[in-house]
């Protein structure tokens, strides 16, 4: 992603024009992020904008010798993400692991490279978003964007110890779906 | 690849997403709204800014200058009866030349030299007017002190004998400024000397050298401006009428009663401020506060934070049931009231508007468990805060009341208010879009 350093500078100043053009420039990135973690497009796309405002507001921050601007908007984008879930999150989520999870993991293993051929991103996307919310985020930022399960503690409120077992459950979880389809595939 | 982390890490990194995601221009609508509405927000927090600096600025000039005000016209009043110094000796004669005891004024500029000089009509001694440049270190700091002094016979001025007269006196470098005094011979009547064929005398007066030593002046002679012995006008006219003090600062403390909407709940609420009065006149005064309000209920009718969940969970030895519930008790606000109220006795009317921003979404929550083991049911009650992105942050109402002053310092109030902005910024299925009006009742404190 190669932006013109004039073209941020512009947005910077409220150049409606330039924050257009670098709308159009960052939206499939931002897409991308906000599938993994939102439940459908619509609210992806809510989520986007609400990102896309938080760049722009923060543009002046933003120094190109120490880290590219993909993945600077990636974080602000997975940052935004995360507060409004925090905001609109139940103030406790009840999560039960059931036994039915439990037998598929144990079950015999998947062929991975089978799987790689057969699913892609959509469909994966897909099942990230069958996910429980809290699973989905957690599974998301560990496994995809990789955060450790220090920070996520910290970013979304709960123990290490349970930031873990958030990270097994959706690989169960996944591991469950995934078989499940190949057969059915 | 050897596990699910790895498929799915490979699988976006490999993803291009300018393929999967369409770009659309309604997409860029919305964003566009969100940046115009933080910029209105930002325009709108500078105006309130500058309205608030504003308004520091002018309650500050009306501290400021109000209170010298005061001070300055106490002055005046009280200048009436002082005798001011200029460095010379001066009288307003009558209208027949001769200086009257009460005409007369005995200027000082606090020189080494102190004499004091008075006159004394009844013996017609005649202060001499030509004496520019005599010092005196004390002058006589009011009429009545004056009066006294002047009834005495001249106790510092010397009219001594031809050789006495003679005398040079050794301070005095310059002769020709030296202060004389004439007088006449004793022999003639006191009353006519003026017309006797007589040649007056003329004597220097005698000055009686003093030490360096610092005189406890009166603080009236240092007073920084000349302002005229006479008043040019009447000092009744010069004295306000009693009236309140110009300023005056308090508490207020009330109870409100809110209009009944569909989601408002429970109606009792409160609001609980200070304020500063400034009285323009005797009528008229302008009311500036500061204070919190609490409208109860407001649940948003779309809030996704206010979940009501049951989870019973039934094992081999028993149950467990657990019950979470959350509900919106209250909105608290900040608030900025402005009004100008009308006085006639102990009574008030007022009327004004008020901005107000919304700071917490009081929510509470309750938790309670029930076990087949754990015996008895346990509720834990919470206060949290809630979502706030439901509800109008800022708003505009306007106000009108009464006042009645039960003391100097206490008085009661009552009040109308009407908020035009509405609580929620969307609404749910059947909840109109109204403002919000309550009336309250309450007790305002003066403190000084």
């Amino acid at each position: 992603m190669n932006l013109d350093p004039q073209l941020l500078q512009a947005a910077n100043e409220g150049d409606r024009k330039a924050q257009y053009a670098l709308y159009r420039s960052c939206f499939p990135v931002l897409m991308a992020v906000c599938m993994r973690y939102r439940r459908n497009q619509q609210d992806a796309v809510s989520a986007v904008n609400n990102g896309f405002l938080k760049i722009i507001l923060n543009l002046d921050r933003y120094k190109r010798d120490e880290v590219p601007f993909e993945a600077w908007i990636r974080r602000i984008m997975i940052n935004t993400v995360i507060d409004e879930f925090r905001r609109e999150k139940k103030w406790r989520e009840l999560t039960v692991f059931t036994e039915d999870i439990e037998r598929v993991y144990a079950s015999e293993p998947i062929d991975w490279n089978e799987a790689d051929l057969r699913l892609d991103v959509q469909h994966i996307e897909a099942l990230l978003q069958r996910l429980p919310p809290m699973t989905q985020k957690v599974f998301n930022l560990f496994a995809i964007d990789g955060f450790s399960h220090h920070e996520i503690s910290d970013m979304l409120g709960m123990s290490e110890g349970t930031s873990k077992w958030h990270v097994s459950n959706a690989r169960a979880q996944l591991q469950s779906w995934i078989k499940t389809e190949m057969v059915v595939g | 690849m050897e596990n699910i982390d790895d498929l799915m890490r490979q699988k976006f990194d490999s993803d291009d997403p300018g393929e999967r995601f369409e770009f659309r221009e309604e997409y860029w609508e919305q964003a566009q709204a969100l940046l115009e509405k933080e910029e209105d927000k930002r325009r709108r927090r500078f105006w309130l800014f500058i309205g608030l600096v504003l308004a520091m600025a002018l309650l500050a000039w009306l501290l400021l200058v109000q209170r010298p005000a005061g001070n300055l016209s106490q002055h005046k009043v009280g200048e009436q009866d002082s005798i001011f110094s200029t460095g010379k000796m001066e009288h307003s004669g009558n209208t027949d030349g001769k200086p009257t005891l009460s005409e007369q004024t005995i200027k000082s500029s606090g020189s080494k030299d102190q004499t004091k000089v008075g006159t004394n009509q009844r013996e017609n001694m005649h202060v001499s007017e030509n004496i520019a440049g005599f010092r005196t270190s004390k002058s006589v700091a009011s009429t009545e002190a004056s009066q006294k002094s002047l009834e005495g016979k001249n106790a510092t001025i010397n009219v001594g004998s031809t050789d006495q007269r003679q005398k040079e006196i050794p301070e005095l470098d310059d002769q020709s400024t030296s202060p004389t005094i004439t007088i006449p011979p004793i022999t003639s009547p006191p009353i006519t000397n003026h017309q006797s064929t007589s040649p007056p005398i003329t004597i220097p007066l005698t000055i009686i050298p003093t030490p360096l030593t610092p005189v406890a002046l009166p603080e009236r002679i240092f007073q920084p401006r000349k302002l005229p012995t006479v008043a040019k006008e009447p000092i009744a006219a010069k004295i306000k009428p009693v009236q309140d003090q110009g300023f005056s600062f308090g508490l207020s403390l009330a109870g409100a009663a809110y209009q009944q909407t569909q989601t408002l709940g429970p109606w009792a609420g409160w609001a609980v401020g200070a304020f500063g009065d400034y009285r323009l006149d005797k009528n008229w005064s302008l009311m500036l506060g500061l204070q919190a309000r609490f409208v109860p209920g407001y649940a948003a009718p779309s809030d996704s934070s206010n979940p009501n969940q049951v989870e019973q969970l039934h094992y081999s030895f028993g149950f467990k049931s657990e019950q979470w519930k959350r509900e919106t008790r209250g909105l608290h606000y900040l608030e900025v009231p402005l009004s100008a109220h009308w006085h006639k006795g102990p009574w008030g009317l007022e009327g004004g508007g008020a901005a107000g921003m919304l700071f917490l979404v009081q929510n509470r929550t309750e938790y309670t468990v029930e076990s087949s083991l754990g015996g008895a049911k346990t509720t834990v009650k919470k206060f949290v805060k809630g979502d706030s992105e439901p509800y109008n942050r800022n708003y505009f109402s306007a106000f009108a009341g009464a006042e009645y002053r039960l003391s100097r310092r206490f008085s009661l109030m009552t009040r109308a208010q009407y908020r035009f902005t509405p609580v929620f910024k969307i609404l749910g299925e059947g909840v109109k879009n109204d403002g919000l009006g309550n009336v309250e009742l309450g007790l305002r404190v003066r403190l000084f």
